[in-house]
């Protein structure tokens, strides 16, 4: 038998080694992340400019920006918070407070714990299958912030859950004995009081969702858009001959990205299309109506020659294979009453505009990660320069959002006291 | 006075009943939190009801067989052939090569933390390390193309710019914070009387990290093993990026490889027309990513069972 004091110092012997082990397990970790930060600032600092900001996507490296992919970004999480915050709150306000213990809400609990694991491009595949070819919402701004939506829903559900079992059941008991509904529990006091715990999680959710990629591609999100969606506010009734080009194939710059067109430019649904021409003599001259027929087997070349037979419009094809249209010089055009939905499979601008002032959920768009990632398998240098770029304003965005949610945790922690 | 306790006025017992009757405002409240409770389980069935209805047409065209045993996956070829394990044996290298990395990494920082490290340094630590899981997987493909691939290159020689080994590493980076955060709450929740049981036997801190702490702490550690795991398997981006796009059937992490993911990616990129077979392909690939991530969780929660501990 070894003497004990060999014993113990072999023991603290060790303790030490696993300890430096330790260390230095950390320290490679947060070293990675240092360099991770040092090589995205090294070749992306440069690039980050109020140009770079304010400019589309360009095919010269150095005039390209990321304006799309931010105005993009941020519509698109306007969607998923406002699909998202709400009904994962309600659900997690439901499964906490309301459900009895029975094996629907067990079955309720299993399923979310399982949509966590479920990967994120599961998701993507969900909703082209689902919200583009079943519903129609198309490859739009509405379906990438439904699908990041969904996403990140089992997160906010998890964290309202979280932070309602941490209110102490006598805060319930307190309200109850005073004669309040349930309801009016949870919406005077469980709600309020669990603001800060559903905020963390809120943020750390939607700063998963500011980054997530793969689902938006697999959506068919366009890597390359340099128009940004029809702002609420602007009314645009007549498209004039010169804009016209531009309106019928925002993408048309691009070929390969902007494939996919040619399958989605087929008529979804057998409708008619009034197409408002108005002639060149002043404003107040009347547009003359022309309505056509569409069916959902007519090919891209029918569209054209339908559009063609108009008086006083012409269409043609662009190289790339997009419909475009022109009225004739000094007139101007509109499209109207499309129950062909026509317009949104060809991400027409329509003038007037279909869905009013949320016109814009219906435009195809990119996100800061899809840009990035464009940037990145393009075989020229030049363009990592500005992938890095855009990754510099990535991790600004999440790691600021994921510091805004350590902070509120911590003002939380400090100042409630049952 | 005992009487008009127990005999409320008149117009007080309406009011009581009043409110005890359940309004139609409460009911529909309910149902509609009831509702949003509903569609966690409807996204399932649509993740379901899509990956199934749309991988049905591919398997009447492609038998079942030849989708599990042919050894080329060639759909946007000339020469066609439908086998998937080119691309699931990319999935398991890269998954793998990621495992090895964060597997003993995440484990050791995991007990250092939980054992080892003062309280300060406990809390200062693990909301830092936790940032590396929120870095967007886009930008730690970059890192893994313009930094860890030519590094590794300079190690290598003849390593290809695309290669699984450093799309492997760079994603067990990004796992290590899943398993080393959870499985040190997993630990601090074993009870302080094992440790001092353990310390008042004479064992030294690391016999008692190993031998009592962490076997106690199995099914949460086992818990964060899996769902790192289904993050590894299910993982895109960096895949996408950094490993390439051929799917070749090898095991050799010097190699170029595509995995499940990458394959969506990639057909997701180009303009192949909705409901045509090859179109199909990407939700037959969709549905073994699934099957893989479910079985793993299922794993998981045998595991959980197997091995829990009550206090």
């Amino acid at each position: 038998m070894r003497p004990i004091d060999q014993t113990i110092r072999r023991g603290i012997f060790a303790d030490r080694v696993f300890s430096i082990i330790g260390w230095a397990s950390l320290l490679f970790c947060l070293c990675m992340l240092g360099l991770l930060l040092y090589s995205l600032l090294s070749d992306g600092a440069s690039r980050l400019s109020w140009d770079f900001l304010s400019s589309f996507p360009s095919r010269r490296a150095a005039a390209a920006g990321a304006k799309s992919a931010l105005v993009g970004s941020l519509l698109v999480m306007l969607i998923t918070a406002c699909t998202a915050i709400p009904l994962g709150i309600a659900a997690g306000v439901y499964l906490e407070e309301y459900a009895r213990k029975n094996w629907f809400t067990s079955l309720i609990e299993v399923n979310i714990a399982n949509l966590a694991a479920v990967p994120s491009i599961i998701y993507g595949l969900m909703a082209l299958g689902l919200l583009v070819y079943q519903f129609h919402l198309g490859q739009s701004i509405l379906t990438g912030g439904i699908t990041l939506a969904f996403l990140i829903l089992p997160i906010v559900i998890v964290a309202t859950r979280e932070a309602l079992r941490s209110i102490p059941q006598h805060m319930r008991e307190a309200a109850f004995a005073l004669g309040a509904s349930r309801w009016q529990v949870v919406r005077d006091h469980l709600l309020p009081y669990s603001t800060g715990g559903i905020s963390t999680g809120v943020i750390i959710a939607l700063s998963r969702a500011v980054g997530e990629t793969a689902p938006l591609v697999t959506i068919g999100a366009i890597s390359y858009i340099a128009f940004l969606p029809p702002s609420p506010f602007s009314e645009r009734p007549w498209l004039p001959a010169t804009n016209a080009q531009r309106a019928i194939a925002p993408n048309a710059q691009e070929g390969p990205l902007a494939s996919g067109l040619d399958d989605m430019a087929r008529p979804p649904h057998s409708g008619t299309i009034e197409v408002r021409v108005r002639p060149a003599q002043g404003a107040n001259t009347t547009p003359v109506t022309t309505t056509l027929a569409f069916e959902p087997s007519m090919s891209i070349e029918d569209l054209r020659a339908a559009f063609d037979s108009v008086e006083g419009l012409s269409a043609s094809l662009t190289p790339s294979g997009n419909l475009a249209l022109a009225a004739d010089a000094g007139s101007e055009f509109s499209l109207a009453n499309d129950t062909a939905g026509l317009t949104r499979a060809l991400d027409l601008d329509k003038g007037g505009g279909r869905y009013g002032p949320v016109e814009w959920a219906w435009s195809p768009f990119t996100v800061l990660p899809i840009q990035m990632f464009n940037w990145l398998s393009r075989p020229d240098e030049a363009f990592a320069k500005n992938a890095a770029a855009a990754g510099l304003l990535l991790m600004a965005v999440t790691l600021g959002m994921n510091g805004a949610a350590i902070f509120v945790r911590a003002r939380m922690r400090r100042r409630i006291k049952w | 006075m005992s009487q008009v306790a127990a005999n409320p006025a008149p117009g007080a017992r309406d009011a009581i009943s009043r409110a005890a009757r359940r309004r139609p405002s409460a009911v529909l409240i309910e149902f509609g939190l009831l509702l949003a409770a509903v569609s966690s389980i409807l996204i399932t069935a649509g993740i379901v009801y899509v990956l199934f209805s749309e991988s049905i047409p591919f398997f009447r065209a492609v038998p079942l067989w030849e989708f599990l045993t042919d050894s080329q996956w060639t759909p946007l070829f000339d020469d066609k052939h439908f086998g998937i394990l080119p691309l699931v044996c990319g999935t398991l290298t890269t998954t793998g090569i990621a495992l090895l990395v964060a597997l003993p990494l995440g484990t050791i920082i995991a007990i250092w933390l939980s054992d080892f490290a003062r309280p300060g340094i406990r809390e200062t630590v693990k909301p830092i390390l936790e940032l590396l899981s929120a870095v967007p997987t886009v930008v730690f493909g970059y890192f893994a193309i313009q930094f860890v691939s030519p590094a590794l290159g300079r190690i290598i020689p003849d390593l290809p710019l695309f290669n699984v080994l450093a799309a492997g590493i760079v994603m067990g980076i990004m796992i290590v914070p899943y398993i080393s955060s959870l499985s040190e709450d997993a630990m601090r929740a074993v009870p302080m009387l094992l440790r001092e049981g353990s310390y008042g036997m004479g064992a030294n801190r690391l016999t008692t990290a190993i031998r009592v702490v962490f076997p106690a702490s199995l099914s949460g550690v086992g818990a964060a093993y899996t769902l790192a795991i289904s993050r590894a398997v299910g993982e895109t981006m960096i895949v996408a990026i950094a490993a390439g796009m051929q799917p070749t059937l090898t095991l050799d992490p010097t190699s170029q490889a595509q995995t499940v993911t990458a394959y969506i990616v990639q057909v997701s990129m180009g303009d192949l027309p909705h409901g045509s077979l090859e179109y199909q392909t990407i939700f037959a690939a969709g549905l073994t990513l699934f099957v893989m991530t479910l079985g793993f969780n299922l794993l998981s929660v045998a595991l959980r069972r197997r091995f829990r501990q009550v206090y």
